[in-house]
C-alpha cells in the first residue's frame, strides 16, 4: 500500500485515475492521508480548474505511513 | 414417393431447427455510457443503511452443497441485529461477489429479497437440478438442437434455470430494482484463465447490453463445471464499436512502468477491445478455475482503485468498518487410492486436476485478504506508536497529515471450524452436486448459520460496532446429523 497527501490550499475532492478518493483535507483543515496501490497513477481535483496543473501523473512506491508522497496543486494566479 | 417423404421430413427439421434458435446470450451496445446500466453506483441501499460501513459476503462454488451453505449463512445473518434498533446486518451487506454453486443463492438473493428465504430452499436446494438438466439432454426435441454447433448442454441448462429457477430475470431487473447488495458472478475466460464477471463495467469492454441478459445466464457461466456443462459463448462487438471510454484507471494501469500484476490485471482487460488480440467470441467455464471462492474482485476493489466500485477510495470517506463474510463450502473428502498400491486411474486424475488447482488458489486468496487487513491495521499502529514516540520529547508535535482510522474483519466460515469431528468429516465429505438428499441440505443451512454465530471474528466484527452485542445461541440437532451422515464411503471406492 502507498500513501499520498494531495497538496492545494483549499479543501476540494481528489480524482486518482478518475475515481473519487475524498477529501484533500479533513474538515478541521488538516491534510487527509489517501492510500493507492503502487504503480502509476493520475492526480486531479473536482471541481472548478483554477488550479495548476490540471492533471499530474505519478509513479507512486516506496512511500511510508509515516512519508507519505506529496503532490501538489496551486492555485491559478 | 420415397424422395417426397424425404424432403418433407428434411423441412421439417430444417423448420424445427429455426424454432428452436440459440438463445442470444448477449447483446450488443449501441453506445457506452459509464452511468448507466448495471453498476454499483447504480444501485442504492436500504433506508438507514450506514455508509461508514461496507460488508462484502463472499459465496464459494461447490454445488448445491455450496448453495445451501451459503444460505445458511445469510440464514444467520438475518439473525445478526445490532445497535439500540437491532438492525439486521444483513441489510447492510453492499456487495456479494459469488462463484458456481455459491451464484444461485446470490442471484436469487439480489433477484426475490423478500421472498428469498421461504422461496429459496423450493425453487433450488431441495430440487434434483441434475435430473432437470438430464432430462432436457435426453428429450427427443433437444436432440436436433444439440446437432448444431451453435447449441449446447449450457443453453439448455440456461433453459432450465431461467425456467424454474430465476424467472427469465435479467440484469436489466436488477437495474430496475436499484437495490443494494451489487452481486458480483463470476466465471473463467477460458483465454486467459481469469476472471469474469457479469457486471456492466466488464460487459463495456465487450461493447455489449447486459441489461438485457438473463441473470440464469451469469449462473450458468459461473457454473460451467468442464466436462459436465460446455462452456458458455459470449460475442464481443468490441469490433463494431460503441465509442467506448476507456476510464482512466485502465489507462493508467496500462503502463509498463506499474508492478507485473497491475499492468497484467489491465493488458487482460484490454484485451476484449484490442484489435490486434481479434477476440470475437468469449468463451466461459466455471468461475472456480480462477477463484472458487470469490474473493478476488473483492480483492481488487478493497487493494486498488482499479475499479468502479473500489473500497479503498472510499476508506475513511465515508467507510471506517469492513466486513469480508467468506462462506466456504470446500471439502476434503477421504481418497480411497491412500489405501492401495496401484496409481489413480484417468478419472481420479482428470478429477484432480479440474479441482485440486481451485482449492490452492482459494485457501491463497483468504490469505491474501487476512493479510491486507494484518498489514492495514499495523500501518496505522505503526503510525499512532511513532506519534507516541515524538511527543515524548515534543508535546504538541503531529505527524503530518490524517491517516482515516478503519476497522477490519475478515470472517472465514468453512468446514474447517467445526468442532465436532464426526459432523466435520461428515460435511467435508459431502460431494459436489446438483442434487443432494434432504437431510443433508438441511444439515449444511445449520452448518451455515452455527458457524456463524458462534464465529469469534464475528463476534470482534459486531462489538465495534455494538459494544454489547451478543450472538444468538445455534446448536445442530444430532438426530439430523445422524440423517445426514451416512457411514463414510471414500471418493473413488467403486473405481
Amino acid at each position: 500500500m502507498e500513501f499520498v497527501i494531495v497538496d492545494f490550499p483549499d479543501r476540494r475532492e481528489v480524482l486518482v485515475d478518475g475515481v473519487a478518493y475524498g477529501h484533500n483535507q479533513e474538515p478541521t483543515g488538516q491534510p487527509r492521508i489517501l492510500q493507492v496501490s503502487e504503480g502509476m497513477h493520475r492526480f486531479r481535483l473536482r471541481g472548478p480548474d483554477n488550479y495548476v496543473p490540471l492533471w499530474q501523473t505519478r509513479d507512486v512506491s516506496d512511500t511510508d505511513v509515516n512519508a507519505p508522497l506529496h503532490v501538489r496543486f496551486d492555485k491559478k494566479a | 414417393m420415397r424422395h417426397r417423404g424425404r424432403r418433407l421430413l428434411g423441412a421439417a427439421v430444417v423448420t424445427a431447427l429455426a424454432a428452436c434458435a440459440t438463445p442470444t446470450m448477449n447483446a450488443r451496445l449501441d453506445r457506452q455510457d459509464p452511468a448507466v446500466g448495471y453498476r454499483y453506483a447504480n444501485l442504492t441501499a436500504d433506508r438507514d443503511n450506514g455508509d461508514d460501513l461496507f460488508v462484502i459476503l463472499a459465496f464459494s462454488g461447490g454445488g448445491t452443497r455450496a448453495a445451501a451453505f451459503s444460505f445458511g449463512v445469510m440464514e444467520g445473518l438475518r439473525e445478526v441485529t445490532y445497535g439500540s434498533g437491532r438492525r439486521p446486518l444483513l441489510q447492510d451487506v453492499d456487495v456479494i461477489a459469488s462463484v458456481s454453486g455459491g451464484s444461485f443463492t446470490a442471484a436469487y438473493y439480489a433477484l426475490f429479497r423478500d421472498t428469498f428465504f421461504d422461496d429459496f430452499p423450493k425453487a433450488f436446494l431441495y430440487r434434483n437440478i441434475e435430473r432437470g438438466l438430464l432430462a432436457r439432454a435426453l428429450a427427443p426435441w433437444n436432440w436436433l438442437r444439440l446437432l448444431r454447433p451453435d447449441f449446447d448442454r449450457i443453453h439448455l441448462a440456461v433453459e432450465l434455470y431461467d425456467e424454474t429457477v430465476f424467472a427469465r430475470k435479467t440484469f436489466g431487473d436488477l437495474v430496475t430494482a436499484g437495490r443494494k447488495p451489487f452481486v458480483i458472478l463470476n466465471a473463467t475466460d477460458m483465454t486467459l484463465g481469469r476472471r469474469f464477471e457479469f457486471t456492466q463495467e466488464q460487459f463495456d469492454l465487450l461493447c455489449s447490453d447486459l441489461t438485457r441478459t438473463t441473470v440464469a445466464t451469469g449462473v450458468a457461466a459461473s457454473s460451467a463445471f468442464p466436462g459436465l456443462l460446455s462452456p458458455l459463448t459470449l460475442q464481443n462487438f468490441a469490433a463494431a464499436g460503441c465509442g467506448y471510454q476507456r476510464p482512466e484507471w485502465l489507462d493508467s494501469g496500462l503502463s509498463p512502468r506499474n508492478p507485473l500484476a497491475r499492468s497484467t490485471r489491465a493488458r487482460d482487460l484490454w484485451s476484449y477491445q484490442d484489435p490486434r488480440q481479434d477476440r470475437r467470441f468469449v468463451h466461459l467455464l466455471d468461475g472456480g478455475l480462477a477463484d472458487n471462492i470469490g474473493l478476488r474482485g473483492p480483492y481488487v476493489a478493497l487493494s486498488t482503485g482499479d475499479t468502479e466500485w473500489s473500497v479503498l477510495a472510499r476508506l475513511g470517506e465515508p467507510v471506517r468498518h469492513v466486513v469480508v463474510i467468506t462462506a466456504n463450502a470446500k471439502t476434503r473428502p477421504r481418497k480411497a487410492w491412500d489405501q492401495r498400491a496401484a496409481a489413480p486411474g484417468l478419472v481420479d486424475v482428470l478429477g484432480f486436476v479440474a479441482s485440486g488447482p481451485m482449492d490452492n488458489y482459494s485457501f491463497d486468496t483468504v490469505q491474501l485478504i487476512r493479510d491486507f487487513f494484518v498489514q492495514q491495521t499495523q500501518d496505522a499502529r505503526s503510525r499512532a506508536s511513532c506519534e507516541r514516540e515524538i511527543q515524548k520529547t515534543c508535546r504538541e508535535a503531529r505527524l503530518e497529515g490524517v491517516l482515516p482510522a478503519v476497522d477490519y474483519h475478515a470472517i472465514e466460515l468453512s468446514f474447517d471450524a467445526v468442532a465436532d469431528a464426526r459432523l466435520r468429516e461428515c460435511l467435508e465429505n459431502f460431494p459436489t452436486s446438483f442434487a443432494l438428499p434432504e437431510a443433508q441440505v438441511t444439515l449444511l443451512r445449520r452448518a451455515g448459520r452455527a458457524l456463524l454465530l458462534a464465529s469469534r471474528d464475528l463476534r470482534e466484527a459486531m462489538r465495534a460496532l455494538d459494544p454489547a452485542w451478543q450472538p444468538a445461541e445455534a446448536t445442530i440437532d444430532p438426530t439430523l446429523i445422524d440423517a445426514a451422515c451416512p457411514a463414510a464411503t471414500p471418493e473413488g471406492a467403486t473405481r
